[in-house]
């Protein structure tokens, strides 16, 4: 039996602020099988970009790993000292595709020189071969290698966000995390890229994590989704379960709001109220306050992610 | 139908680009961004009208005409029947401001960061001399919190912008702009910054304002699914022009345009088991720059049927193909 | 703004600026330094200034004299000022016939090594109308006792005039220096042979002196304040040689008298009020003084007057000025817009020194306080000016901007609602980094001379002490605190300003 790309074990991640923890990633846990996408939803301020961080080993400061396990193709990485993570696995295992990325190259160097950089300082790769190695995988996104000598003002928003997906796979990592790959798009370079993604996946046998706040989105590329509330993983199954099937309360709403292409829709349901603060989070569900069906129960105790289908799982009272 | 409350007729607005001090001496012609390039339509009253497009296809820039924030180059705009483009006296263009009101996407940047939430709600009052005192203009502050459901004011009023949620401070921008009772409002992308459930909630709140106050909307978007759910009409905007417009429905579900076909199909659906399915997408290259205009049909390098001859030639007219439902193609019908 | 909202952002200023140990430190020096100019007439005198330019003012202090604390790290202690006025002595009035005869006696402790530089008296003021009703006054010390000496009493003045406004400086007396020698005589020191003692009196003992060419030399060089307070016999009570008495004397310690007695007509009535005896001393006071006597300690302490008063006028005026001609020409735009930047852009090429050595010129060489302020702010808004144009265009652009005029504000409403209260906590930071130049430019033009003389600057002091030849001369105290003092006052307000900047600009805040 082959390792999973990735196993997460009630992983925890707090930032410790001056008022106090804010548990933005708390008891996570999930698989993550070779080929496979999982999809990361939820709303701004849920913990799923934090989680991506996370997954890299470098939650952003103040936020520490504070249990749990992280294993890459079945390495533990969680509690690797930062210049073997650094050296072994960031890249070469796992990697990720930055929020913004795109946005944020520098003007004053060549696409090229801002691919290969971390290739040659960290990992001591000739200039030469990351140069090539650069180019081979610019052509996998769908773009002339000669892109390399050109500057990013030079490219279309399109062609830069393809130029970030090639870097995340110079290294030809197992794992990619993609958060809001397609966020700042047009519509149809959106969704030429969520082709190129399918391509790559399929191509290469890529794992990735998919993170956005846009449930079509997700339901264009993956295999899996975890719908995540205020830090916690609330629903996590195979997407047709959890598309057709939702089995938890907040799902059912998220997905009742999206207004349909082709479809009338009388009214879009919506949540009333606002996701909690994560420094003092409600006692029991996290979701009780905003939740249509919230019961005695859900004021007191934490519900466990339950199995309500094979290998759908949610964590809810009411199951 | 009754006389559209809104009528734009052939509206231009082009942007000159800052040349160098030498070309200017050289004689070199002065070249423009052609971001607005005659465009019509008309919007009839309590309708949403929505104008779809992607980034930089000028749909922003004709809600900045529209508003008057913008001055256009050439065309004419006429609210109730009254052009306004040739409105010059202080007085005139205040009294046009009360009753065209503008709401914008990012509801982040549209508040200043250091006023109170009183203060954003008091600013056009106060521009507009209305409520003699602070007591009646408090008063009708409360009634706008009240009205979009920042509740309960008190609660609310001495807040600063950053002390509310995303969709709270939207709600405040919905309730700056509808403050002074317009009759007609810009929507520029007004969800688009707003997370899903959020979302829902503002588009459900606009719905319902221009019920119970009789507002008329341009609803502004990239998002052809808010589009359908919100507006009544739609038209597609590419490269500062119009390419089909008609009812929401009949373009969503019967597009004429091959851009209108493509942006369509790029359309994201929650429906996980094409999720496998490499999606065609029936066109091709990229968005050209809004200085250089290709001749002839202006979408016709990335059309997929482009016809030699014809349409790299021929700029196409807004024709009629069905009721009420326009297109600007040589080709409709023959592909 | 309103009221509670202003109350509300200095709270949280004070709340973010509170953590900046610079900020604070910055803020309790600058504190300091607002007491000492405002206290400066209150803790000194109010006329000082004009004293200042006065030279017999100082007539009592040393000149060049080095701070006293010296003495802590010299092995020769030298003698401090001390001054008595008529509450410290004793009086005694006589009445003789148609003269009234004051005698007044006060006791001063020699403790030093050298003694005094000198005896001033002064301040006697009498309603005496012709000159021969002018108070007479006459002098003499009485020294501790020291073996073999037998005259303890040393006359110093036998008789001198005393008018209104006139002091007496003993040390440069002939009278005091034959006094002297006469008393060296009659103590055994000074010989003078083959001549009856009968015959020789102080008023003609110089004649005597003078037929030794040896001696007279001797004498010519002789500083008869430090033969009045020093030793005369070796400790077994025999004389001293006589070149050890005059040109290496060696101080004598003990508790002195000084008796000056002072004769005037019955009808003539004497005011003591004024009155004052000075001890001059060797050093002086915290920080010793100038050329002039003038106290080094009261020019820095009235020095921050100007000091604060032209950083501040400056640096507010040329920072609101700046921030007006910026928002306007970025409100403005197009042709306007060009044409400000181009000027300002020519403004701040121009050399600004020589500018203003021009400029003072110009206005006659000296110029005073409100001319100084409006010259540097010509030169000094080019900087806020570019920067809050910037500003200004970034914020011109914001969508709440734009919401704005789509509601129909004016451009005031837009200018002085949106854009400058976001300029103002750039303002605030511009200000006080911006005072240090003002004072350095300041500094610079009182130094080569072209400020008004009334003014007490720190730059003037350092021009007197440059034109004393202070540096050469070694008398740092005229050049180091002076220059310490700028220095302080710009840190002061770096301390500030930086603080300032941190607190207050968004972009800082967050790295």
């Amino acid at each position: 039996m082959t390792t999973n790309a990735l196993e997460v074990k009630n992983l925890k991640m707090y930032y410790f602020t001056s008022r106090g923890p804010v548990k933005a990633v708390d008891d996570i846990s999930f698989t993550l099988k070779r080929g496979e996408v999982l999809g990361l939803a939820g709303e701004s301020g849920c913990g799923k970009s934090s989680l991506g961080f996370t997954l890299l080993g470098m939650p952003t400061p103040p936020g520490k790993i504070i249990g749990g396990s992280i294993k890459v193709d079945g390495r533990e990485i969680v509690g690797l000292p930062e210049d073997v993570l650094r050296k072994e696995i960031r890249w070469e295992k796992i990697s990720m595709i930055f929020q913004g990325a795109m946005n944020a190259m520098n003007p004053v160097y060549t696409v090229g020189y801002q691919m290969i950089e971390p290739l040659i300082y960290h990992k001591g790769m000739d200039q030469d071969e990351a140069l090539e190695r650069a180019q081979k995988y610019l052509e996998l996104v769908g773009l002339d290698p000669e892109i390399v000598y050109r500057y990013p003002h030079e490219l279309s928003g399109g062609m830069k966000q393809r130029v970030i997906i090639a870097t995340a796979l110079l290294m030809e990592p197992t794992v990619v995390i993609a958060d809001e790959p397609t966020t700042a798009l047009d519509v149809i370079v959106q969704a030429q890229i969520i082709n190129l993604m399918k391509r790559l996946k399929k191509e290469l046998n890529l794992s990735m994590i998919f993170i956005t706040h846009d449930l079509s989105i997700l339901a264009e590329i993956s295999d899996k989704i975890a719908i995540m509330y205020a830090g916690k993983i609330v629903e996590l199954g195979p997407s047709e379960k959890v598309y057709y099937e939702p089995a938890h309360p907040y799902t059912q709403k998220l997905l009742a709001a999206i207004p349909r292409l082709h479809e009338d829709v009388d009214r879009l349901e919506f949540i009333p109220g606002q996701p909690p603060n994560l420094l003092n989070p409600p006692k029991g569900c996290r979701f009780n306050p905003r939740c249509p069906y919230a019961m005695q129960i859900c004021k007191e105790q934490e519900p466990e992610l339950k199995e309500v289908d094979k290998d759908h799982y949610a964590a809810c009272w009411l199951l | 139908m009754a006389e559209p409350i809104l009528q734009v007729k052939n509206l231009k607005k082009y942007f000159p680009l800052k040349r160098g001090f030498l070309a200017g001496l050289r004689g070199e012609p002065e070249r423009y961004v052609h971001a607005v390039d005659g465009v019509s339509f008309d919007i009839y009253k309590q309708q949403v009208f929505a104008l779809v497009g992607e980034s930089g296809c000028g749909k922003s820039t004709t809600g900045r005409l529209i508003v008057k924030l913008l001055e256009p180059t050439d065309g004419k705009i006429y609210l109730e029947g009254q052009d306004v483009t040739t409105i010059t006296t202080k007085e005139e263009l205040l009294a046009y401001k009360r009753k065209v009101q503008i709401i914008f996407q990012d509801p982040f940047a549209s508040l200043n960061p250091r006023f109170r939430i009183f203060d954003v709600l008091e600013e056009p009052l106060l521009i507009h001399g209305i409520g003699e005192t602070r007591a009646e203009r408090e008063e009708l502050i409360y009634k706008a919190l009240e009205m979009v459901k920042v509740t309960p004011p008190e609660e609310y009023v001495s807040r600063f912008p950053h002390q509310l949620s995303g969709g709270q401070r939207q709600r405040v921008a919905i309730a700056r702009a509808l403050i002074l009772d317009p009759e007609f409002v810009v929507a520029d992308e007004p969800v688009s910054m707003l997370d899903v459930s959020i979302r829902a909630e503002i588009l459900e709140l606009m719905k319902e304002l221009k019920e119970r106050m009789g507002v008329t909307y341009l609803y502004i978007t990239h998002d052809m699914s808010t589009a359908r759910y919100f507006a009544d009409w739609m038209a597609v905007m590419y490269l500062g022009r119009i390419v089909e417009m008609g009812p929401a429905k009949r373009v969503i579900d019967n597009p004429l345009h091959p851009y209108t076909r493509a942006l369509l199909a790029a359309v994201p659906e929650p429906k996980p088991e094409r999720r496998n399915v490499i999606k065609e997408l029936p066109i091709k290259g990229e968005v050209p720059s809004a200085v250089n205009i290709p001749p002839g049909c202006r979408f016709h390098p990335r059309c997929i049927y482009a016809q030699k001859g014809l349409c790299d030639v021929k700029q196409p007219e807004l024709k009629e193909y069905e009721h009420n439902h326009f297109a600007e193609c040589h080709l409709v019908g023959k592909f | 703004m309103r009221w509670v909202d202003f109350k509300d952002s200095v709270r949280r200023f004070w709340e973010d600026f509170k953590h900046q140990k610079a900020g604070i430190t910055g803020l309790i020096l600058l504190i300091l330094l607002v007491v000492l100019a405002i206290g400066a007439p209150y803790m000194t005198s109010p006329d000082v200034p004009v004293k200042w330019q006065t030279g017999v003012a100082w007539i009592t202090n040393p000149k060049n004299a080095p701070p006293s604390w010296e003495n802590y790290f010299t092995s020769q202690t030298r003698a401090v000022q001390a001054e008595y006025t008529i509450t410290n002595m004793h009086v005694q009035t006589i009445k003789n016939g148609t003269y009234t005869i004051y005698k007044l006696s006060l006791t001063y402790n020699m403790k030093y090594d050298v003694p005094p530089a000198d005896i001033v008296v002064m301040g006697l003021h009498s309603n005496a109308t012709n000159p021969k009703q002018v108070p007479q006054v006459q002098m003499a010390l009485v020294r501790p006792p020291e073996k073999g000496v037998k005259d303890n009493r040393l006359n110093l003045i036998s008789q001198i005039t005393l008018p209104n406004n006139n002091a007496i400086q003993v040390a440069h007396l002939d009278q005091t220096r034959n006094h002297v020698l006469y008393w060296l005589y009659l103590n055994g020191v000074l010989k003078i042979p083959n001549v009856p003692p009968s015959m020789i009196t102080p008023d003609n003992i110089n004649m005597f002196v003078m037929t030794n060419t040896t001696l007279y030399q001797m004498v010519a060089a002789m500083d008869s304040m430090r033969v009045m307070f020093g030793r005369l016999t070796d400790s077994n009570g025999n004389p001293l040689p006589i070149e050890k008495v005059i040109s290496t004397p060696q101080s004598l310690k003990g508790t002195y008298g000084l008796v000056i007695t002072i004769t005037v007509p019955s009808n003539v009535k004497v005011d003591f009020t004024n009155f004052k005896v000075a001890f001059v001393g060797r050093t002086y006071g915290l920080l010793g003084t100038d050329q002039y006597g003038r106290p080094i300690a009261l020019g820095i302490l009235w020095g921050t007057r100007v000091a604060l008063a032209i950083g501040l006028a400056v640096a507010i005026t040329s920072v609101l000025i700046g921030i007006l001609i910026g928002v306007t020409s970025a409100y403005l735009g197009g042709w306007a817009d060009e044409a400000i930047q181009r000027f300002t852009e020519f403004m701040m090429t121009l050399p600004v020194l020589p500018m203003l050595i021009l400029l003072s010129l110009y206005f006659g060489g000296r110029v005073n306080l409100t001319q100084l302020v409006f010259f540097l702010v010509i030169f000094g808004w080019m900087g806020t000016s570019k920067v809050a144009r910037s500003m200004a265009l970034q914020i011109k652009e914001q969508t709440y901007v734009e919401a704005a005029r789509a509601l129909g504000a004016s451009t005031g409403r837009v200018v002085f609602k949106h854009i400058v209260p976001q300029l103002l906590p750039y303002a605030f930071a511009s200000i006080a980094l911006s005072v240090p130049g003002a004072i350095l430019s300041e500094a610079g033009l009182s130094f080569l001379g072209l400020t008004s003389q009334n003014l007490i600057t720190w730059g003037q002091m350092l021009n007197t002490a440059h034109q004393n030849g202070a540096t050469i001369n070694g008398y740092w105290w005229q050049v180091i605190p002076p220059g310490l003092a700028i220095s302080f006052v710009g840190l002061v307000f770096v301390l500030l300003g930086v603080s300032l900047d941190t607190v207050l600009n968004p972009r800082l805040k967050r790295a």
